[in-house]
């Protein structure tokens, strides 16, 4: 097949490639024929890479694999049928369970297709389980990760842990707990997994099955953590409970696109009258024109992003008498756009186009919501303790956010017998 | 003195891939035929599709090209697929040309 340059697809390009190739257009409706003449399913052949000793060989092995673009563009851990083997004791379901395609490309993921990214980025055994509820998550339709793996957006998962597993495979939920930790090292991999999943089998590659324009530097692990549970208010839900409807102390996986991450200064709360300045705090950066909010009305009607609170601004937020739905309308009604913000940054014929998909929600004249109702914020709690600092997630072009069920295999308690005795015992720091 | 080298078994990262769907049989001429355009809108659709159905329209002016303004403005995703099946049928298309990108 030809291929037009990419460039003639952008603003006010140069056509001449196309005036003088238009005869590849008539041959591809008529004399072109496809390579694959029949229906099957193909599975890669495992590889030989050799090299004059073991460093060298995974040298080579590396280098094989940027060339083929089955990487992150950093190294990997060679995935061996050994390293691949000992992720795999991480879940009882058979190695050639089809958990589903990744798309764009549409590579099938089975359960040992999960072991081999995880393994390729340095993970452990039990951190499978959450692996595969994470990637069940991913695929789920109402996700829309077809969209979401190709898009211009620069958007990537975020991923919340609920349940006792968390702590067990030390994921965390304290400081620095969307970044690089060694005491708590399960977000990096896990999140990289993810990562290599979606460019590998995926197809998410930059400028070939993803077009988004900046990436992203969180899309290196993505953003794996954990809800600090024992920090929450005792009458504030996990987000599990309260936005999925798990019954708390399930373990689970809740996913959801975002776009963007921004560190909100200002939140210690410890008068009724800084936490009324916390809540506007947070509502004046949530309500930005994101145009993403009303891209659709499977946006509009999802949840515009995550909120992040540390256990000492959610426990101060309770003190005086702020549950979570309480914030929540609170946070809707006071990150509503002003309309001169709206006319301002909207060309005058694209309004009533934006309107028109979330009547009565929006209209001319009137400040908009950033989401249909309040209980669609997502709030977590989650954090160094000091709770001076909160952190925003907004979405990109997301769709709905989902969450699924993790399942442990019966050699549970083995697999952290032996990660202590690999890491030593469980963090006490948060 | 010969030394030995050391050979790494690994994985294919990519997973294995299925073919669902063969691509359409191909024409024998465009002429004669009803081409339709379908657009997502997207990647400079508003300025390639108009040359494309002009210089195809001239080359083979027994050709009949449906454009992308006429009823088959849409998003060719995943979940527009059957009612993009059941415009294109109607309107009697032998070919269609997707753009941009999707």
């Amino acid at each position: 097949m030809f291929e037009f340059p990419l460039e003639m697809f952008l603003p006010g390009s140069d056509l001449t490639p196309l005036k003088e190739n238009i005869d590849k257009v008539v041959y591809g409706l008529t004399k072109w024929q496809p390579k694959l003449k029949e229906k099957k399913i193909e599975v890669p052949e495992k590889l030989t890479v050799e090299g004059e000793d073991y460093e060298e060989a995974v040298v080579n092995m590396n280098n094989l694999f940027l060339r083929n673009f089955w990487s992150d563009g950093l190294p990997l851990l060679p995935p061996t049928e050994e390293r691949v083997k000992r992720i795999l004791t991480g879940t009882s379901l058979s190695p050639d369970t089809v958990i589903g395609k990744i798309l764009p490309r549409g590579g099938i993921s089975t359960v040992e297709t999960l072991a081999i990214s995880l393994a390729m980025a340095g993970g452990r055994p039990e951190y499978l389980p959450v692996l595969i509820a994470a990637i069940e998550a991913l695929i789920d339709p109402g996700v829309q990760h077809q969209v979401l793996n190709a898009t211009t957006c620069s958007i990537y998962p975020a991923v919340i842990v609920n349940g006792p597993v968390a702590k067990q495979i030390r994921l965390s939920s304290g400081y620095g707990c969307l970044g690089p930790n060694p005491e708590y090292p399960a977000g990096g991999a896990i999140g990289r997994a993810i990562r290599l999943i979606l460019l590998i089998v995926g197809g998410g590659i930059p400028g070939r099955g993803s077009m988004a324009i900046y990436g992203g530097a969180n899309r290196y692990t993505n953003i794996v953590f954990a809800e600090d549970e024992d920090g929450l208010p005792s009458d504030w839900e996990p987000i599990n409970a309260s936005y999925f409807g798990y019954p708390r102390g399930t373990n689970t996986v809740a996913l959801h696109w975002v776009s963007g991450t921004n560190n909100v200064v200002g939140t210690s709360v410890g008068t009724a009258e800084t936490a009324l300045s916390t809540l506007h705090t947070f509502a004046g950066m949530m309500g930005v024109t994101n145009w993403n909010y009303w891209g659709r009305v499977e946006r509009f009607e999802g949840s515009p992003g995550i909120l992040l609170m540390a256990r000492g601004t959610a426990q101060g937020l309770a003190k005086f008498g702020w549950s979570k739905e309480k914030v929540q309308a609170f946070l809707w009604e006071n990150s509503k756009i002003p309309w001169s913000m709206i006319k301002n940054a909207c060309a005058p014929d694209k309004l009533k186009e934006r309107i028109e998909p979330h009547k009565p929600y929006l209209s001319m004249n009137k400040p908009w919501p950033i989401t249909s109702k309040p209980e669609n914020i997502m709030i977590a709690v989650a954090g160094g303790e000091q709770s001076g600092h909160g952190y925003w997630m907004q979405i990109g072009n997301s769709y709905h956010p989902t969450c699924k069920e993790i399942k442990l295999p019966p050699n549970w308690d083995e697999l952290l017998n032996k990660a202590e005795r690999d890491l030593g015992p469980l963090p006490r720091t948060r | 003195m010969t030394g030995s080298r050391v050979t790494l078994k690994v994985y294919n990262p990519t997973g294995a891939t299925e073919t669902t769907q063969l691509n359409a049989p191909r024409l024998d001429t465009l002429a004669g035929k009803t081409i339709c355009e379908l657009s997502n809108a997207n990647w400079e659709y508003n300025r390639i599709f108009p040359v494309v159905r002009e210089l195809l329209q001239k080359q083979f002016p027994t050709a009949k090209i449906v454009p992308y303004t006429e009823a088959i403005w849409l998003r060719p995703d995943i979940d527009n697929l059957e009612h993009v099946s059941k415009v294109v049928k109607e309107k009697g298309c032998q070919a269609v040309i997707t753009g941009m990108a999707a």
